[in-house]
């Protein structure tokens, strides 16, 4: 088994490392950012969406069909990136492409000194705020920092920055969550 | 009792005796009327040799044939009679006996009753108490279980109330937040929150 689980980590640092090369050397980090981007809405639409992830791994349809299809699905997502799925959905299927996309992030940090930081807020963010939280995110977690900035109506207010697995949440919803709690259990 | 018997035959011999002479020598019988003065009353030897050997005679058939056959007959009868009375002894004392065993038993039979009852009686007091013991146990029971589920049910109703009041107050809260403000205010809410905000290294 331990010998499956570094074949795995090693399959899936493979397809990290030259998607990212490939994107770096074509765009740049703006490339980057936006193969980051639709992986992260894909790992979304297969975790609510079965059949495709289904479909992508059936060991009944032939593997050079399996990544036909993948590649169709995903053809207005960037060359490179529908590449590497369609050779993931060749190879076994799709179940793998959270991994990938974690790994993805790490080499963003580790080989572009890149730190990503998903800012999700009420209103768009200005330059003076856009500064502020670079300088901060700069400050404790070090290398260039790149702002990825979400709009969310639904929140009331505050913001939530997320780096990686580290995430700071300073919205409105969860401090009245925070108060709503305390006053259930105190009163 | 056989002196008697031979007494009694005895006297019925001398009867016989008198009578036989009587019978067998009729004439010697009324001779003494030809007699006077006291030989009158003395025995005339002619007369009285004869009698007695007719007596003598008589004694002696009677002795040997008579009074054994009569003899046995009275010891027959007598035994007969000791053994009647034996028996109406052995039964009486039988009887006593038996009724001594019928009152022993009857006097068992009353104290087993009372035995029989006292323990019904006991029986019954121990069962009564077990059932009061019972009875009051459960009324006890049910009375903490609905003492537990009043209480229950306040602090649910209490919950429940405290938090229909805290939403209430986070809905109020919410809308002022959500609508109330402007992007301006937005903004500074979130650099404000940015910069009290804690450490990413911390989180």
């Amino acid at each position: 088994m331990p010998a499956n689980r570094y074949h795995a980590k090693a399959e899936v640092d493979i397809y990290a490392k030259t998607l990212l090369e490939q994107l770096n050397a074509k765009g740049g980090i703006d490339a980057v950012m936006e193969a980051r981007s639709q992986m992260e809405q894909i790992v979304a639409y297969n975790r609510s969406h079965i059949e495709l992830n289904r479909a992508a791994s059936d060991a009944t349809m032939a593997p050079e069909k399996r990544a036909s299809l993948v590649k169709g699905v995903f053809s207005n997502t960037s060359e490179e990136l529908s590449s590497v799925l369609g050779v993931m959905a060749q190879r076994g299927g799709l179940d793998i492409l959270p991994r990938v996309l974690a790994a993805y992030n790490d080499l963003i940090k580790n080989q572009l000194g890149v730190t990503v930081v998903d800012v999700v807020t009420r209103v768009p963010l200005d330059d003076h705020l856009r500064d502020l939280i670079k300088n901060k995110a700069k400050n404790e977690l070090g290398g260039d920092v790149v702002l990825r900035e979400q709009i969310d109506t639904n929140m009331l207010g505050g913001i939530i920055m997320s780096a990686g697995s580290r995430r700071i949440d300073a919205s409105m919803n969860t401090m009245l969550e925070g108060v709503r709690t305390t006053l259930k259990k105190t009163s | 009792m056989n002196k008697r018997a031979k007494n009694a035959c005895a006297r019925i011999c001398s009867v016989l005796a008198a009578a036989s002479a009587f019978v067998a020598f009729p004439a010697l019988a009324f001779a003494n009327e030809e007699k006077e003065g006291i030989a009158v009353i003395l025995p005339d030897m002619n007369e009285f040799i004869p009698m007695l050997i007719a007596f003598i005679v008589l004694w002696i058939v009677l002795a040997k044939f008579g009074w054994p056959a009569f003899d046995k007959m009275i010891q027959n009868r007598s035994d007969a009679i000791q053994a009647d009375l034996q028996k109406a002894e052995d039964a009486r004392v039988e009887g006593e006996r038996t009724l001594a065993e019928y009152r022993q038993e009857l006097d068992q039979a009353k104290m087993q009753a009372a035995q029989i009852i006292a323990d019904a009686k006991q029986t019954g007091e121990t069962a009564r108490a077990d059932i009061t013991a019972k009875a009051q146990q459960e009324a006890a029971e049910m009375i903490e279980k609905a003492r537990t589920a009043i209480e229950t049910e306040k602090k649910a109703a209490a919950a429940q109330l405290q938090g229909s009041v805290a939403d209430a107050s986070v809905e109020v809260v919410a809308k002022l937040f959500g609508s109330g403000l402007t992007d301006d205010e937005h903004r500074a809410l979130i650099e404000r929150y940015v910069n009290e905000a804690g450490s990413f290294n911390a989180s």
